[in-house]
């Protein structure tokens, strides 16, 4: 699905009342979502534990010094 | 590595809107950011042995990612400030390797997923995803 049908289906689905914040708001969900997916297309994840240890190092443990 | 144990990955994307949500945070409150991470990071391990708190898509339709996003929000982050909305949403995206398929039983949607399997993060009521 090329860009504009992707933002065009977006907009279908969105309340006719919606916001240009609502759009844009599900516009960046759209897109990271995306970039996750090319991702894991080219092997760019990371295991679970090794999240974990680094984010709780960093802002658990880095909180505390 | 029990029968319904799988191993949870993270994309990279993922990993770094996390991490930037926490950031964000602490900007104002350090202990605020823990009390947003380590949710998140509980729930992201909760996913090897409890499928039943994410749905199954392998293609991601506008409308159900909205579900997703909005329900890990709710109810993993206890948060709804529309930032952190905008900033957490992708760290729905985690997939899951190895063990066996779910046993119970599931929509003909979801039955016709293959792998990758790909996971929302959800909350821990599974009846939020009803519908989607």
């Amino acid at each position: 699905m090329s860009a504009k049908q992707t933002v065009r289906a977006l907009l279908d689905q969105l309340p006719d009342d919606c916001s240009i914040d609502d759009v844009l708001y599900h516009l960046y969900v759209v897109q990271a979502v995306e970039r996750g997916q090319a991702d894991v297309a080219e092997g760019r994840t990371i295991p679970h534990e090794q999240v974990e240890e680094e984010l709780r190092r960093k802002w658990v443990l880095g909180s505390a010094r | 590595m029990g029968p319904r144990q799988r191993e949870v990955v993270w994309t990279v994307q993922a990993r770094l809107a996390l991490d930037e949500a926490v950031a964000y945070v602490a900007q104002d409150s350090p202990a605020a950011a823990i009390r947003l991470l380590e949710p998140a990071l509980d729930a992201g391990a909760s996913l090897r042995s409890l499928a039943e708190r994410g749905r199954w898509c392998q293609r991601w339709s506008t409308h159900s990612l909205e579900k997703c996003s909005y329900s890990a929000i709710v109810s993993c982050m206890r948060l709804q400030k529309r930032t952190l909305e905008f900033l957490l949403s992708c760290t729905a995206l985690v997939i899951l390797r190895g063990g066996k398929p779910v046993i119970r039983k599931r929509s003909q949607r979801a039955q016709a997923d293959t792998a990758p399997e790909w996971l929302a993060l959800a909350g821990s009521n599974s009846q939020s995803f009803r519908g989607i």
